[in-house]
């Protein structure tokens, strides 16, 4: 019975051409606006290389401060003291630190971007080494004397034109760095780990400028890890009184609040200027029913003129279930042919515009002019795909069940000479 | 013809009525995603009052942390001779060195607050007000209107006034409204609202865009004298806190002058504590700040969001439309058989839709002009220009459009009425072309 209405529909959408682009076109444009919205949301909340944990994941980005009894207040990042007193936290897999190296660029690469990290890290985000390793404890202890560094493929192509380039050198400042392992390089999408290249925090290259002499401010991100199965409020319950201790220890009357968030709230919100993600989704779920409505009003249309249609079905004996099914049935075959085409459009405007599109809703943003990138893992995954088909299901019911319901209450009599 | 459409207009009210009431509501829908997007352009378009073609400035990039006791002394001698080995340049038209952010779509902005002598026309008990302030250092040589081009009240370059070497505060021909009433403000006193020392305004230039996409604000330049750099700040990080503005003469080629920058007056720029980093293209960082602040966003954002609009609209009304027209075949077959030739049926029906169009758009027109009156028209970019920098544009010019309330609902009103005439032009053309092609008999026996 499924298969004769989907020949039907086919064979109407081929009768009514004028009818059914439009109708596939407007199904196909709020898919693909839809989808774009959830595209940006999956890469900036769900698991996105290489951050598969982001789910565990609690981030001490900015602290407030009141110094010098209210004189200078404001928001910045933590120092390195701070991090050396918060590394060891009950119920943290890892804690590590970054910080970006400003100005400083890999000799033969015109602005790369590189970054200071702790070796634990690399313990919490997930890179994909495609030669070498990481650096470890060792490596960071003997930088000083040994600097080490770990580059992206892209970067590693650049300078040694191949991947296998452990063991190579490569210069910054006139500082010469041993490779030891190269990383599938990462987008601008994930700014926590963005960088082309990753040095040790202790390198001699790392100078922590004057502004830093207060013991708990700086310019780190610290990053902590929660394990599996501890709850991560407790986690940064404790996180805070550990800072709230060392906080105790600096000068007196000097103020220190810090901001530590989940992966949710730190990026749907920070200090600068929220993200408008709560007012946007609000608007896209609208915008989802205004051509809804559009819709609706053309598939009403198109069932006036099939009420002598509808009394003969009704006259030989078909109920009401069985007509709302048939137009349910031939609506999703409109619905889902605009859908397809709605997610190609989706997929080919996210490619064209990856440059900015994973920023679009950002309001503030200190790293918006990092070189982002949308990959195939970003935009085909089972979330997408999951919402495309709710997506489907939902205009399908929102434009086609009301218009027949409302065809159907009309008697076959009414329905028979309804042209007459 | 009016008079039979007329009749066919009332004999089909019921048709028509919902048709009429779709039409209202798209009317104002359309208008308010119109409106955005003409303020958006409006500002877009306006004038930079400066000019960011062959534009650069020089950054630095640290080498080590000057903590030596002297310096100071060493990295401020460092900078004067950058500054030097700059200007010498043949290349170099023009230059200037100004604090970090001094200049137009820059990431930063300073705003001190300023008291004017006693004409000042500002709302508020203090008679002060915040202003963007440029602050620039005079070098030898050294012109910051020249290297940005900028221009005075009359169109002409903007020249440094001849008194105390050039010296001393220069307004904004806005602030100059603003705040004396006149553009005729060189000699007005004004002073720092924290300071007790009075100035007298030095020179008006034409207004500068100080950031992308948003109107004007106010602006003052205050020409330094050198000496004075670095006295609120420390010297050893004068290379962070100044940036040194060159502009290349007409006709320089930007590439083959970057190349030969870097590879032969770079190694000249490698001081003890500091060395040379990039040159880069004012223009370019321009772009950047508009990124990091949200506005291209925001702008973006809008854009996407007023096409939909616009998509919807024109989802909506030709489809209505084709559908009425369709419903109507058997009609235009009897018309086309009491012997109405194409030609007249098409206009008798663009007529009819023009009609409707036009009555549903002129009963929209008081519901949006009580929404202006009540809610003011859209703000696109109210984020950006909320807080203090609301308190910058106080003047909104008057001489953009957007800014002249009776023009603008005009101007947004002419736009939606000619998208909403185009769209229900087309959905009834092509429908009606394609029925009126056919035989009379042949639509007739269809139905």
């Amino acid at each position: 019975m499924i298969k004769l209405y989907l020949r039907q529909a086919w064979t109407m959408m081929h009768h009514n051409r004028l009818f059914s682009s439009m109708y596939i076109l407007g199904t196909a444009v709020t898919v693909a606006i839809v989808m774009i919205f959830f595209i940006i949301l999956y890469i900036k909340l769900g698991p996105v290389y290489p951050e598969y944990n982001r789910d565990r994941m609690l981030y001490l980005e900015l602290i407030h401060f009141n110094i010098n009894d209210g004189n200078s207040s404001g928001y910045t990042g933590a120092s390195r003291h701070l991090y050396e007193r918060l590394k060891e936290v009950e119920g943290c897999d890892a804690v590590a630190t970054s910080k970006m190296a400003g100005k400083l660029s890999v000799e033969g690469i015109k602005n790369s971007t590189l970054l200071f990290t702790s070796h634990t890290f690399w313990h919490i985000f997930d890179f994909e080494f495609v030669s070498g390793r990481a650096f470890t404890k060792e490596d960071e202890e003997n930088n000083v004397a040994a600097p080490v560094i770990v580059i992206s493929d892209k970067v590693a192509r650049e300078l040694f034109a191949t991947v296998d380039a452990v063991g190579k050198e490569v210069r910054i400042q006139n500082v010469p760095h041993k490779i030891v392992g190269v990383v599938k390089g990462v987008s601008g999408s994930t700014p926590s780990v963005y960088a082309d290249c990753w040095l040790p925090v202790n390198s001699s290259l790392n100078i922590d400028r004057s502004y830093t002499r207060e013991q708990i401010l700086g310019v780190y991100k610290l990053f902590f890890l929660v394990s599996k199965g501890e709850d991560a409020e407790r986690v940064k319950g404790r996180i805070s009184d550990q800072f709230s201790r060392f906080a105790q220890e600096q000068r007196e009357g000097n103020k220190y609040e810090p901001y530590i968030n989940t992966h949710l709230k730190y990026m749907l919100g920070n200090e600068y200027g929220a993200s408008d993600f709560g007012f946007v989704l609000l608007l896209f779920m609208t915008l989802l029913f205004i051509p809804a409505l559009n819709l609706s009003g053309m598939i009403a249309s198109r069932m006036n003129s099939r009420m002598e249609e509808i009394g003969v079905r009704k006259a030989f004996g078909a109920t009401n279930r069985t007509l709302i099914s048939q137009v349910l049935f031939e609506n999703l075959l409109f619905t889902a042919m605009g859908a397809l085409l709605g997610l190609l459009m989706a997929y080919l405007f996210a490619l064209m515009t990856q440059e900015w599109i994973v920023t679009l809703l950002d309001s503030v943003n200190m790293n918006a002019n990092y070189p982002t990138a949308v990959t195939v893992e970003m935009l085909f995954n089972p979330t997408v795909v999951g919402v495309t088909i709710v997506l489907i299901l939902l205009l399908n019911i929102v434009s086609a069940l009301i218009p027949t319901l409302y065809s159907l209450r009309h008697s076959i009599t009414v329905s028979l000479n309804n042209k007459k | 013809m009016i008079k039979t459409i007329l009749h066919q207009i009332w004999n089909e009210r019921r048709q028509n009525g919902w048709l009429f009431l779709e039409l209202v509501a798209v009317s104002v829908f359309l208008w308010l995603a119109i409106d955005p997007l003409f303020i958006l352009y409006s500002n877009k378009y306006i004038p930079e009052g400066y000019n960011d073609d062959n534009l650069y400035y020089l950054e630095f990039e640290v080498k080590s942390v000057p903590d030596e006791e002297n310096a100071g002394e060493v990295c401020a001698n460092d900078f004067e001779q950058a500054v030097n080995i700059v200007r010498s340049l043949p290349e170099v038209e023009a230059y200037a060195v100004a604090s970090s952010n001094n200049y137009p779509n820059s990431m930063g902005s300073n705003c001190p607050k300023y008291v004017v002598d006693s004409t000042m026309n500002v709302k508020g008990e203090s008679h002060s007000m915040h202003v963007t302030t440029y602050d620039i250092y005079d070098f030898p040589g050294s012109d910051y209107f020249a290297a940005l081009q900028i221009k005075d009240i009359n169109g002409e370059p903007m020249k440094k006034s001849g008194l105390d070497g050039g010296k001393g505060l220069y307004v904004s021909q806005n602030f100059a409204q603003k705040a004396f009433g006149t553009t005729d403000a060189a000699g007005k006193k004004i002073k720092y609202e924290d300071e007790d020392e009075i100035y007298s305004v030095a020179g008006l230039f034409s207004t500068v865009q100080t950031t992308e996409y948003i109107e004007p604000m106010h602006l003052i330049m205050h020409i330094h004298d050198r000496s004075e750099i670095c006295e609120y700040m420390d010297k050893r990080y004068i290379f962070e806190n100044y940036k040194i503005f060159v502009r290349l003469k007409e006709g320089v080629a930007a590439d083959a002058f970057m190349k030969n920058f870097q590879a032969e007056i770079a190694p000249k720029l490698d001081f003890k504590y500091r060395c040379f980093f990039a040159l880069t293209a004012v223009g370019e960082s321009a772009a950047k700040s508009a990124n990091v602040f949200g506005i291209t966003n925001r702008y973006r954002m809008q854009m996407m969001l007023s096409g939909f609009a616009l998509f919807c609209a024109f989802l909506g009304i030709m489809s209505t439309y084709w559908v009425r027209v369709s419903d109507r075949r058997m009609a235009i077959g009897l018309y086309r058989s009491m012997g109405a030739t194409s030609r007249r049926v098409l206009w008798q029906f663009i007529v009819e839709g023009w009609l409707i169009v036009s009555v549903a758009f002129l009963i929209a027109l008081p519901l949006l002009m009580h929404k202006v009156y009540s809610m003011g028209f859209s703000d696109p970019l109210e984020k950006f220009t909320s807080m203090m920098w609301q308190e910058l544009m106080l003047a909104k010019n008057g001489d953009y459009l957007h800014n002249q309330p009776l023009t603008h609902f005009v101007i947004v009103s002419v736009l939606t009425y000619l998208f909403m005439l185009f769209v229900a032009g087309v959905g009834i053309l092509i429908p009606t072309r394609r029925i009126v092609s056919i035989q009379p008999s042949e639509a007739l026996r269809d139905e």
